[in-house]
């Protein structure tokens, strides 16, 4: 019997049908579209939050005589050693290697867009942006791969046959993985291998800072520790040189620490002391937010939950004027059916089951779209809107199937 | 045997009183008319007793059990298996054939296609209106429309047939026709009640009531 009475509704006024699903599918997708940018933009403040709060910079304190008088002294570099590794076991915070040094590379390898001198004061001369970087750098930014993988943890020593690198979204048309180059790091030579390629807008926080790693190449934080035996020949003098730059360079990377930040550079000035160093200081990073429309972050997600409401609410009231138009219509069909052994009940469940369908129908079509677009969908959020919109677009059918006056119609009069 | 007894009904619309205490009784074989002035209350009284509008107060009793108001589902059931309603305006689907509109109650009713087809051309043979079983409403003339809603009223094997003016948007010819296609259906047991401003209905009526200020008066 509902059937018999939807397969009327539906063939009588099959253009109103179509208005109606028409309407549902693009409220669906401009709710989807909108809390598509709602997600990201959630996603982006809370990761800028994350890469910003309890992030400190540590700086180690060398300047003029006492930096000479360091650096003169190859054996300091087991001090370095002693802080690294102090850094690396504390409970207090999480320590993050990021020593930026230039990767050079012969024959100006990459295209001049990547050369860091380039366009600036010289002639391109091969040298690019590099990172050495360890698991919590990668963990802390959320970095990920759009192609190969990340560095495992025998990719840290430093005597491996090649030095792995990763490199920027931006290499990709320009090398592949497996590639071999052979680089200068801290004036030493390496033969490196592309292990992988990071994932388009990663970055990272600086201090001052948010960076694209686009066209930065990252290498693995090395560790040293099998060339501490051996004390007095030429080699070990060249390879401690360069083991003080690479750890000079590591000691100065960030931590992450929920602890306050007086008490944290209390920790650092005793073990400098300690250590019989100047002091090294910890600063703190800038905040970001993404702005939009003169927005900041939490601001601009107020503002985008409010759209979708608006865009629903208006929405379903658009839906509800459709519905009564058609109910209106089929009014007196309706009284026709009800004189001839139907109840207002039943016919109220089918178009009921008439919303149910078209709705769904219009979810089908707009996920397919959404997905189409945005290769994601918000599914919770879009059930939750599917129910919510059967619900309330039945409300205005019930009034006007209670309102519906038979006797008057029947006669003509309405 | 009583098919419809009404004890005391009552129905106001707003502050009007349109139905006053009203009580009336219609059994197997009647043949009854309603007369009245325009507003008198008339198609309300008949909407009542066809169940497409509820009383105020009073008792509906069909086959002498008391059909309770609020028992949507029940009363759906006697219009589609017990009575037939016919009014002035045809009260036709225009999208759907004459086959369809007649069949209406049994679709409701789930009969399966076969028994559907027979019943729907036997009742438009003896009608008269076989030939038009594949043409739509608007194709038909106001006569043949109202033999249409007969039809579909007599599809159903009713007790009881109830017709608000009939034939009053009929010319005095078809009129006829109409008035003695009711009285063969009356010979064959359907009890009929026409509410109508036409005197010579009221003439081969066996009954006659008078409708004036929410009460009946019997004239025959
Ligand atoms: N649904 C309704 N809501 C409000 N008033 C109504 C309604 N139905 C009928 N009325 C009023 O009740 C009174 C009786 O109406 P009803 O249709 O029963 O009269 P009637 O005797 O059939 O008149 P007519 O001969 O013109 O058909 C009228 O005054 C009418 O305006
Ligand atoms: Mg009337």
């Amino acid at each position: 019997m509902i059937l018999h009475i939807l397969e009327k509704s539906l063939n009588v006024k099959r253009n109103r049908s179509y208005i109606l699903l028409f309407q549902f599918v693009i409220t669906l997708i401009l709710v989807i579209t909108v809390l598509n940018i709602y997600i990201s933009v959630e996603k982006s403040v809370d990761h800028l939050e994350n890469v910003t709060k309890g992030l400190y910079k540590v700086n180690d304190n060398f300047v003029g005589d006492s930096e000479r008088q360091f650096f003169s002294q190859t054996d300091n570099v087991n001090i370095l050693k002693k802080l690294y590794s102090w850094q690396l076991s504390r409970d207090e915070f999480t320590y993050i290697v990021v020593g930026s040094q230039y990767f050079h590379a012969e024959n100006n390898y990459f295209p001049n867009k990547f050369d860091i001198f380039y366009g600036s004061r010289h002639d391109p001369v091969g040298s690019y942006e590099s990172l050495q970087v360890n698991n919590a750098f990668i963990e802390h930014f959320k970095l990920t791969v759009d192609e190969g993988r990340l560095f495992k943890e025998e990719d840290y020593h430093i005597d491996n046959e090649f030095l792995p690198i990763i490199m920027g979204y931006e290499y990709i048309p320009y090398s592949d993985i497996g590639d071999k180059i052979t680089v200068y790091y801290l004036g030493k030579s390496f033969e490196s291998k592309i292990i992988g390629f990071l994932s388009e807008n990663s970055f990272y926080n600086d201090t001052y800072n948010i960076k694209s790693l686009n066209k930065y190449i990252l290498m693995p934080a090395l560790k040293t520790t099998n060339v501490d035996s051996n004390t007095n020949t030429i080699i070990d003098w060249e390879q401690k040189k360069f083991e003080l730059k690479l750890y000079l360079d590591k000691c100065s990377g960030f931590l992450y620490s929920e602890f306050p930040s007086t008490y944290l550079q209390n920790m650092f000035t005793e073990k400098s002391y300690e250590l019989d160093i100047v002091p090294y200081a910890l600063e703190m990073h800038a905040a970001f937010y993404p702005t939009m429309w003169g927005l900041e972050g939490k601001h601009f997600e107020k503002l985008l939950f409010i759209l979708t409401i608006i865009i629903f609410a208006s929405s379903i009231f658009c839906i509800s004027l459709n519905m009564a138009a058609k109910i209106k219509v089929l009014k007196r069909y309706y009284s026709i059916y009800i004189m001839n052994g139907t109840s207002s009940k039943v016919i109220y469940l089918s178009i009921l089951l008439e919303i149910l369908i078209i709705n769904f129908l219009a979810l089908l079509i707009a996920s397919m779209i959404g997905w189409i677009l945005y290769g994601k969908l918000p599914l919770m959020p879009l059930s939750l809107i599917y129910v919510i919109t059967c619900v309330v677009s039945g409300i205005y059918p019930f009034f006007m199937m209670n309102k519906i006056n038979i006797s008057r119609i029947l006669r003509g009069d309405d | 045997m009583t098919i419809i007894k009404l004890k005391n009904i009552s129905k106001k619309f707003k502050e009007r009183v349109v139905l006053n205490n009203l009580s009336i009784e219609i059994s197997k074989g009647d043949m009854i008319c309603i007369m009245g002035r325009s507003g008198a209350g008339k198609s309300t009284l008949l909407n009542i007793l066809g169940l497409l509008d509820t009383a105020d107060s009073g008792v509906y009793e069909y086959n002498n059990k008391e059909i309770d108001s609020g028992n949507e589902s029940l009363k759906a059931k006697l219009r589609r298996d017990k009575i037939g309603f016919v009014v002035q305006t045809y009260a036709l689907i225009n999208q759907k054939k004459v086959f369809d509109n007649i069949a209406l109650p049994l679709y409701f009713k789930r009969k399966n296609k076969r028994e559907i087809k027979q019943l729907v051309e036997s009742i438009s043979r003896k009608i008269g209106i076989f030939e038009l079983l594949n043409k739509y409403p608007y194709e038909l003339s106001g006569g043949e429309c109202q033999r249409v809603a007969i039809a579909r009223a007599l599809i159903r094997e009713p007790d009881i047939i109830l017709a608000d003016e009939p034939t009053g948007a009929l010319d005095e010819e078809t009129e006829k026709e109409i008035l003695t296609l009711f009285e063969k259906l009356n010979k064959q047991g359907v009890a009929i009640l026409i509410v109508t401003h036409n005197q010579m209905i009221a003439d081969v009526c066996k009954t006659v009531y008078l409708m004036s200020e929410g009460k009946i008066a019997q004239l025959k």
